[in-house]
């Protein structure tokens, strides 16, 4: 009776034992966006944030904890964006690997306080998302190494993506006459995006929306905003999809600036939307910056 | 008895003709045999470029499957590899590439080279001084290079 039991339970989860799917647990929609590029339908990939929400101050949920339970790989993005580590705590607390998708970036560093930050959001950038690809490629393969041919022809492909992103962000912002390539939006998020561009940007919060040193909106950061905006000549600043456009608005009347909409940055958009991809945001921002400012 | 004197002769012949078929199969020689016993000629090939190579912040780096910027293989096998040194209108010269009679292939990719203009890519190859081939192509700005060229070591008057 006790081998029939045993026997019945191993055909009743025969199904579970071949064709169960490996995990991919991430935190950010970016990277959720960047993995599903390169697992295709070889891997289920979970996200912890969902469109909006903001990695600098969530705080992780009772079914979070489950996501990452049934992982077989977590996937951050690092460099502290995930506030006070929450996506480290995550993985360690159940104890499942961890890759740190913005490995091998070299980091710009913030000042703020005395302080020397690293910048996190490193992704702004086609290049370094060709990082983040590595990264979660090599990954992806250490888990199901079967199904390495499939990760690294998806891999390529978004690559070539990404690369002809970068060619196409050149040529759009190249109508911008350099002395207006002045970007103003609510945080320090884009400090990647115009070195890369060729830009200067300003924001009245530091890098985090959050409360860790450095983060955060002062009168002396949104003082110093609206000064630059009126030496610079800007004449379009823009707000953020994840983050309340009040301080901005307030900050284009006190200029006499206005405002160019809205920005995709430490989130995408939801489903459906032109920015529900990394490639869409990107594409969406820069159009929105070019017809602002040039 | 004659049932298995009979079934004897049988398995003889039969030993026999399959004896003589394994031999043949392994003593008739593949192609590969047939170029090796051909003398061998040294070529040089020329890949001459309209632009500097440089690391490619595109390529898939997973650890044994590193792409170089700049490849060259010949019929199929990659025989120079490299991220940086090929440099704008500077040949780059492959000499004594031990090639035997027939014809041969060389492919050579490189990562597109963005917001220089058009970019170009020249390939001869020479055997004692005669060009077999000699082909250029063009490609646009950002696009992917990928350049071929076909040869026979057989022929030695020109394209």
């Amino acid at each position: 009776m006790f081998f029939r039991s045993v026997l019945f339970l191993f055909v009743l989860n025969l199904p579970y034992l071949l064709f169960a799917q490996t995990v991919a647990v991430v935190s950010t929609t970016q990277i959720y966006d960047i993995t599903k590029n390169i697992a295709g339908d070889d891997v289920k990939v979970l996200s912890i944030l969902a469109p909006g929400q903001d990695p600098h101050t969530y705080s992780p949920v009772p079914a979070d904890i489950e996501k990452v339970k049934s992982a077989d790989i977590v996937i951050e993005n690092g460099l502290h964006l995930e506030g006070k580590n929450w996506m480290k705590n995550l993985a360690a607390d159940a104890k499942k690997p961890l890759v740190t998708a913005s490995d091998g970036i070299v980091p710009l560093i913030l000042e703020a306080h005395g302080e020397k930050i690293n910048d996190p959001h490193a992704w702004f950038t086609p290049q370094n998302a060709a990082v983040y690809v590595n990264n979660i490629t090599r990954a992806l393969i250490r888990i199901d190494p079967e199904k390495k041919e499939n990760f690294v022809m998806r891999a390529k492909l978004y690559l070539a993506q990404l690369r002809a992103l970068d060619g196409w962000i050149k040529k759009e912002v190249s109508v911008i006459p350099p002395d207006r390539r002045v970007l103003v939006t609510n945080h320090d998020a884009f400090n990647y995006f115009a070195k890369e561009y060729g830009f200067v940007n300003t924001a009245p919060t530091g890098w985090s929306t959050g409360s860790e040193v450095g983060g955060g909106v002062t009168p002396e950061r949104r003082e110093k905003a609206v000064r630059s905006i009126k030496e610079m000549r800007v004449r379009t600043i823009f707000f953020e999809t994840t983050i309340n456009p009040k301080l901005i608005r307030e900050i284009a009347a006190d200029a006499g600036v206005r405002v160019g909409g809205s920005l995709y940055s430490d989130s995408m958009g939801d489903e459906g939307t032109p920015g529900e991809t990394y490639i869409g945001m990107m594409r969406e921002n820069v159009l929105k910056i070019v017809r602002g400012l040039k | 008895m004659r049932f298995l004197l009979t079934l004897a002769v049988w398995a003889v012949t039969a030993a026999v003709v399959l004896t003589f078929f394994v031999f043949r199969n392994n003593s008739s020689g593949s192609v590969e045999d047939v170029k090796n016993i051909l003398p061998e000629r040294d070529i040089s090939i020329e890949i001459t470029t309209t632009f500097s190579t440089e690391k490619d912040p595109f390529a898939l780096n997973i650890s044994d499957d590193k792409q170089k910027a700049f490849t060259v293989s010949l019929d199929g096998k990659a025989v120079y590899e490299a991220d940086t040194g090929i440099e704008k209108g500077e040949p780059l010269i492959l000499k004594a590439v031990k090639l035997s009679d027939g014809q041969h292939e060389v492919m050579v990719t490189s990562a597109p080279v963005s917001g220089a203009g058009d970019n170009a890519v020249r390939i001869r190859a020479v055997m004692d001084g005669v060009v077999l081939n000699d082909n250029t192509d063009w490609f646009t700005d950002g696009q992917e290079i990928v350049s071929v060229i076909r040869f026979d070591t057989g022929k030695t008057d020109g394209k």
